[in-house]
């Protein structure tokens, strides 16, 4: 590269150099014809031109070419790039959608799960109450049979208890001999 | 237990005498005589049971007793015999199953007949007949009265019992008004 920046600059320089000779001629001739020095000079600046041109010539192609190559590169890098960026950005903008999809949908299954264990929740309760509420009237009943036993219990024993004390009281001899009849009787009947 | 199975094998003895001799029915009078003698005195009872008195002093008291009850010889050979094999203790027992025998021997049985007031001869022969043509063995009646039967009567004949009371009408309607 430096060796070609250096080839250049000799080139450029040397040119550079005939030229401002050639001018100076053109001032010192002033302007009427061309002498045999300048023609060899002129001579001597194309052949310079077409050494430069025939030994910088494929240095610079190769320059060219790959500077050229380079900046192709370079491109198509970008290029890449840029495809690559925006298909991350695609990427991630349908991560993004796809996020809030899901964050959509996970809701709506919250929501569902939320509502069917409420209904569950609501089903289950209802059915306590329903048994507590059996549970309370088969209790509720039991203690009235219970209380009706216990009263009817209670009659019984006091009728009982006065038809004995009205018995003892009231019985007869002659009560005694029906009873005494009626016993001998059904013992026969035991037969 | 034990005290059942040894009166019934002194019985038993006992009342094989009373067959030979064929007195099995006064000697089983003499028995209830001593035991109802023996029943009214404890300490007459205590004696003869008593190992700490002489087998010989008991004898002569048994002896003595039996003179003044009028007891016949075998049933005081019997109680010698009791005394000297120390089971004066189980007399009354003794004496039961002796009971218990004759009667079989004799084809009789014994109830008791609860009433709860007095009844009239007529209707104790009454229910004493209804007994005996039931059984079909002659029924020796006893008679207890209790005011809670509150009217009619009650016989026992061992376990069975012929319930007739009213007080037993009673607790049968009890049951009844119970259960409806």
């Amino acid at each position: 590269m430096n060796r070609i920046s250096l080839c250049l600059r000799v080139a450029v320089l040397g040119i550079f150099s005939q030229a401002l000779s050639v001018s100076d001629l053109w001032a010192s001739a002033g302007g009427s014809g061309i002498s045999g020095e300048v023609f060899w000079q002129v001579v001597s600046f194309v052949l310079l031109v077409i050494l430069l041109a025939y030994v910088l010539k494929k240095p610079v192609r190769v320059f060219l070419m790959k500077r050229q190559e380079d900046i192709k590169n370079y491109l198509d890098q970008s290029a890449k790039k840029a495809e690559e960026s925006r298909k991350n950005s695609e990427s991630w903008e349908r991560k993004l959608n796809s996020l809030s999809q899901e964050i959509a949908e996970l809701h709506q299954k919250i929501s569902q799960e939320g509502e069917v264990e409420r209904q569950r929740i609501i089903e289950k309760a209802l059915e306590e109450g329903d048994r507590i509420r059996k549970q309370a009237q088969l209790v509720a009943e039991q203690e009235v049979k219970k209380a009706r036993s216990a009263l009817r219990k209670e009659m019984v024993d006091l009728s009982v208890e006065m038809a004995e004390k009205l018995l003892k009281e009231s019985t007869q001899p002659q009560d005694q001999e029906r009873l005494v009849r009626e016993y001998i009787g059904k013992m026969r009947e035991l037969r | 237990m034990i005290s059942l199975t040894l009166a019934r094998k002194y019985a038993r003895a006992f009342l094989e005498i009373g067959l030979q001799e064929g007195n099995y029915e006064d000697l089983g009078k003499d028995l209830e005589k001593m035991a109802e003698v023996l029943k009214e005195n404890k300490e007459l009872r205590t004696v003869l049971a008593s190992a700490a008195y002489p087998v010989a002093t008991r004898k002569a008291i048994a002896k003595t007793i039996g003179e003044s009850l009028g007891l016949s010889k075998s049933p005081v050979d019997f109680i010698n015999i009791l005394i000297e094999r120390d089971r004066m203790d189980h007399f009354r027992e003794i004496t039961k199953s002796y009971e218990s025998l004759c009667d079989v021997v004799a084809k009789r049985i014994r109830a008791t007949l609860v009433t709860a007031m007095s009844l009239s001869p007529e209707w104790v022969n009454a229910i004493k007949g209804q007994l005996e043509s039931r059984t079909g063995k002659e029924v020796i009646l006893s008679m207890e009265q209790d005011p809670s039967l509150i009217g009619g009567a009650q016989t026992r004949i061992g376990n069975v019992v012929y319930d007739g009371s009213l007080k037993t009408q009673l607790a049968f309607a009890k049951e009844n008004l119970y259960k409806e």
